[in-house]
């Protein structure tokens, strides 16, 4: 089953709150970048040359994420919002993007993932227990699988293919 | 609910890249906006729409299978192998009481397809009281929604048949009969429903 439980959907938002409240999002984001770049150097070129702006705008996506996660299933009946802050029609729309305009390939996700969970499991220590580390790679593939549907799907309505958060690439 | 479309789907996604279960679960775990997510099979002359399911939030809110609703559609969707899905985000309404979650419903979907596959490697053996049985490799292989294969197509002569049937034809247009034997008596009455429901559905599907 690839759903996240209200379990594991609070056991990412404790370890979040310790990135936010420690301000470790930009570090966190940081060594994620420095992981995947000493795994994938052949990454490198697909990134510009001063990552301190692509590593605020990871920050950012990821501190979206989380929050556009934090709901429990007794609260399905509200919280319909615009596809623009929809976190499954946002990453339909970057993985669109990250494949068209940065020729982001399927099997780079992996990669990638495997960096995110090493970048947090730095930062966290001793808070990214297994169990976080089984939510967090449930939600990485969530992720990533949707941004991959988003790659090879046909767009329909414009809310996607005009969604305006700030996007970003990694 | 296909009254309710009245827009371009938000995205189309080939089957061959996507299957039903896995988008519904991408859904459900990343949103809790209302989505319609709608299956279509190229047959013969045009699009087909097989069926369709609507969540919201985690839970199931309707879905369809021809003429199957509830529950028992939710099973048979899973089973179902479109050429295209394509969703659509529905504007949020006063739901009603859903069919249930996400995951109990398909996990009880995945039991009801070991249930099925279990009869269908049973139908051989089953059919066997039937006259004449005979297994035709040249019917066409996953034409079915149900998964058969080659070797589990039976066909009988239709004016010798004696086990529980449906008529059918190929998308080639070549008549034939699948046996299907009853379900047994354990298994659940609501899973026997579906079952025989989609046998009627399956048949009116390929007749052309």
């Amino acid at each position: 089953m690839l759903m996240l439980n209200d379990v594991e959907r609070g056991l990412i938002q404790d370890n979040w709150r310790i990135v936010r409240h420690a301000a470790l999002m930009e570090t966190a984001t940081g060594l994620f970048y420095k992981e995947l770049f000493d795994q994938h150097p052949e990454y490198r070129d697909q990134f510009p040359a001063d990552m301190a702006g692509q590593i605020k705008k990871l920050a950012v996506t990821l501190d979206f994420a989380v929050a556009a996660m934090n709901w429990k299933r007794s609260e399905w009946r509200d919280g319909d919002v615009d596809l623009q802050q929809d976190l499954f029609a946002v990453l339909m729309a970057m993985g669109r993007r990250h494949a068209l305009e940065y020729g982001v390939q399927a099997d780079q996700y992996g990669p990638v993932g495997a960096a995110l969970l090493h970048a947090l499991d730095l930062g966290l220590g001793a808070e990214f227990t297994p169990a976080h580390r089984a939510a967090w790679t449930k939600l990485y593939g969530l992720i990533a699988q949707t941004m991959q549907l988003g790659a090879v799907s046909a767009p329909g309505t414009e809310p996607l293919a005009s969604a305006s958060r700030e996007e970003v690439q990694g | 609910m296909t009254a309710l479309i009245t827009q371009p789907p938000m995205f189309t996604a080939r089957g061959e890249d996507m299957d039903t279960l896995t988008l519904v679960q991408l859904m459900s775990s990343l949103s809790r906006n209302r989505y319609l997510i709608r299956l279509i099979d190229e047959v013969g002359s045009g699009p087909v729409v097989l069926g369709a399911v609507e969540i919201k939030g985690g839970m199931v809110l309707r879905a369809y299978v021809d003429t199957i609703t509830g529950r028992e559609a939710v099973y048979a969707l899973l089973s179902l192998r479109p050429t295209r899905l394509e969703a659509f985000h529905l504007p949020d309404a006063a739901a009603g009481e859903p069919l249930g979650t996400v995951e109990a419903l398909l996990l009880e979907g995945a039991v009801v397809q070991d249930e099925l596959a279990s009869i269908r490697e049973a139908a051989p053996a089953t059919g066997a009281a039937a006259p004449a049985l005979a297994v035709t490799p040249d019917v066409p292989a996953g034409q079915c929604p149900f998964g058969f294969g080659e070797t589990q197509m039976v066909v009988v002569d239709p004016a010798r048949q004696g086990a529980p049937a449906v008529m059918a034809k190929s998308a080639a247009g070549r008549a034939y009969v699948v046996a299907a034997p009853e379900p047994e008596p354990e298994v659940r009455s609501g899973w026997a429903a579906a079952w025989q429901a989609l046998r009627a559905w399956w048949a009116r599907v390929w007749r052309p």
